[in-house]
């Protein structure tokens, strides 16, 4: 799951990446409302975390930029204004959820997983494919009613592979939304990620499509 | 709240002034006119009066002749006019011979039978006749043929023909002056009347605004209105863009502090950072002060403002998805049924915050639903929230509602909401209605709270 944020308040920015790092997100940053605009038109993100009082472009115009060229990616505003017409204007300009500074950073792991949940299609909290089970809203894994003990990044893809069961999963798709902007993509590794996953889970667990990409299945 | 002092005593009424100065104008033109008309036309009776009497002597002139062997005058033929004959008739006329001083020298040699035995006084404007009556008399001199001394004729007629020739002119001149100034006065009227009815429609135009029908001023049709209307509508412009701004920089001030304070906040739950909280709690209460002042800051920034007519279905439409984002996981519903024709008289702003905190307050405490009504009674509105959560004390409520007065106590993030509704509501001159305690439980309400606010309405 990869999320961009967009902060210009480095000591904020710095606490929230860290946070939803530690959460199992991907996370890029973007220091200004361009930057921002051009990630968020760009990239491939499972949501973002858009403070509306952004340096060059404020938020509102990015957001309203983003849904004006079909961005549909699910977006939490975090605003210091605080009154109520603030809220409104935001919606009407296509948010999906808001936070009010000052927020507790738990609050912001939280929204975010629920939005990015409810953008896969699932209603409700746990996802479940097979004995496989995710509780989104403390983002632990578990297998057989066990918890699952995984690494950031096997978590980053095992939760990607939850959120669109039975699907195949392209090795670029998965890649884009497990490494953040600046990091070296490496299929090699994300073959060797995978297979340790087969080896954690189940060996059937994880479909390999030849020449397409990966499939969870609910079977093993 | 300001009392506004009413002036007693009556505004002077441009239309007044107006017709006043017509009005004046015209009396004096009339009765000038009725001066110089009437002088003239007294002139031309009086000739023409007078030029009667010539006639008469003229014609007795050339009637005289005096007898070469006696010295007698004779008087060949006396004037035919009837009224000469009837005594006392007021017509008259005498013959008089003269001395050296031109006067009359004894009695008339001659005289009309009208005149019995009397005689006619000198020309004057004071000259009487034997009955008393008021003449005119018109005297020639003259010699008659057959020689002798110098003769004097005096013809004398009514007075009281002249002044009755006088009324009947009078009172034509009269009636025709008075028409002519009634109708002038009516035409001032209807100029002034209808001169006047663009500053009655700027009236009607700026009260459209006051009550929210209209933002701002429609065009002018007339060059001499045009200016005051640019002007006022510039002037609602200005008004608007200081509130604009003014909220503007509220909007910035809250992000340059909360933002570096929301970033101090996180740093403080750090393990080791803030062992007994009491930096946090210091941040709390900064973060809480802050909040509350620019909230206050926007609602008295929208005061003054004239009014704009906000439809309160719209309003509640946009909240609705704000509210059920915020209390999405605890799968509250949010019903609303209120008449999309009811509006409020007021800043939308204004309306968004006290609808906004009223109807958080009630999703969160309540266990299943939330619900908003609203009626209007004449120019007040009513709306109801209500919801199915577990009441509220009465000095829980006292104590949210007191929360903007007592700052120093104030815990962060608690009653905030309400208080900022409770003042708002004053500055509309509002209601905030909570129902009254129930005895037993000292609950607000056994099961539920429901807030009354009444608010202006725009008809």
């Amino acid at each position: 799951m990869k999320i961009l944020l967009a902060e210009d308040d480095a000591t904020l920015a710095t606490q929230v990446s860290r946070t939803l790092r530690e959460a199992g997100f991907a996370v890029d940053v973007a220091v200004d409302g361009e930057e921002a605009a051009h990630l968020g038109g760009t990239g491939f993100y499972d949501a973002a975390v858009l403070d509306l009082g952004l340096p060059v472009v404020d938020g509102l115009t990015v957001l309203r930029g983003w849904r004006g060229t079909g961005r549909s990616l699910p977006v939490l505003i975090l605003t210091a204004r605080d009154g109520w017409s603030d809220k409104v204007a935001g919606f009407r300009a296509g948010a999906d959820d808001y936070l009010t500074k000052p927020f507790r950073l738990e609050e912001v792991v939280l929204r975010l997983r629920a939005l990015v949940r409810r953008a896969a299609g699932h209603a409700a909290p746990v996802l479940r494919c097979g004995p496989l089970e995710l509780d989104t809203q403390v983002g632990a894994f578990a297998h057989h009613g066990l918890p699952l003990r995984l690494t950031a990044f096997e978590a980053r893809i095992l939760g990607y592979l939850l959120h669109h069961p039975g699907r195949v999963v392209s090795r670029t798709e998965l890649s884009e939304h497990v490494y953040e902007e600046d990091a070296e993509r490496d299929f090699n590794a994300l073959e060797v990620l995978v297979s340790r996953l087969r080896r954690k889970i189940a060996p059937a667990a994880i479909a390999t499509e030849r020449g397409q990409g990966w499939r969870l299945l609910p079977g093993a | 709240m300001a009392i506004v002092a009413r002036r007693l005593t009556p505004r002077p009424s441009l239309r007044l002034r107006l017709l006043g100065g017509a009005a004046l104008g015209l009396a004096a033109a009339l009765v000038a006119s009725w001066l110089a008309i009437g002088s003239v036309l007294r002139g031309a009776a009086e000739r023409a009066f007078d030029a009667r009497l010539d006639v008469t002597a003229l014609a007795l002139m050339g009637a005289v002749s005096r007898d070469a062997d006696t010295g007698e005058l004779e008087l060949d033929a006396r004037p035919i006019d009837p009224r000469f004959e009837a005594p006392l008739s007021g017509w008259y006329w005498a013959l008089f011979e003269t001395g050296e001083d031109g006067q009359p020298r004894g009695s008339a040699v001659q005289r009309s039978r009208s005149l019995w035995d009397a005689s006619i006084a000198a020309p004057g404007d004071h000259a009487t006749g034997p009955a008393g009556e008021a003449l005119r008399v018109d005297e020639r001199r003259f010699t008659a043929p057959g020689g002798g001394g110098a003769l004097l004729v005096r013809v004398a007629g009514p007075r009281v023909e002249l002044e009755a020739a006088e009324r009947a002119y009078n009172g034509t001149l009269t009636l025709c002056l008075a028409l002519l100034g009634a109708a002038l006065l009516a035409a001032s009227t209807v100029q002034v009347v209808v001169g006047l009815r663009p500053l009655g429609a700027l009236g009607r135009s700026l009260a459209a605004i006051r009550i929210g029908q209209a933002r701002r001023l429609p065009p002018a049709r007339h060059a001499e209105v045009e200016p005051l209307v640019r002007e006022l509508n510039t002037l609602l412009d200005h008004d608007e863009a200081l509130v604009e701004r003014s909220r503007r920089n509220v909007g910035n001030l809250a992000h340059a502090l909360q933002t570096p304070l929301a970033a101090l906040a996180n740093l403080m739950r750090e393990p080791g950072r803030d062992p007994d909280g009491h930096m946090a709690e210091a941040v709390g209460r900064m973060q809480a002060q802050i909040s509350h002042q620019l909230r206050r800051a926007r609602l008295s920034a929208a005061a003054g403002v004239l009014g704009a007519r906000v439809p309160l279905a719209e309003v509640l439409e946009e909240l609705a998805p704000v509210l059920r984002a915020a209390h999405r996981d605890r799968g509250i519903a949010l019903s609303m049924t209120v008449d999309p024709a009811l509006a409020f008289a007021g800043d939308r702003q204004d309306l968004e915050e006290m609808l906004g905190n009223l109807l958080d307050n009630a999703m969160k405490w309540a266990a299943t639903q939330a619900e908003v009504t609203a009626t209007g009674e004449g120019r007040r509105l009513f709306i109801t929230v209500s919801d199915d959560g577990p009441g509220m004390r009465k000095e829980d409520a006292v104590r949210a509602l007191a929360w903007g007065s007592r700052l120093d106590q104030a815990t962060p993030g608690h009653g905030l909401g309400l208080a900022i509704v409770a003042e708002a509501v004053e500055a509309y001159g509002g209601l905030l209605l909570f129902p009254e305690p129930n005895s037993v439980s000292g609950n607000l309400m056994e099961s539920g709270l429901e807030v009354v606010l009444e608010l202006p309405r725009s008809v």
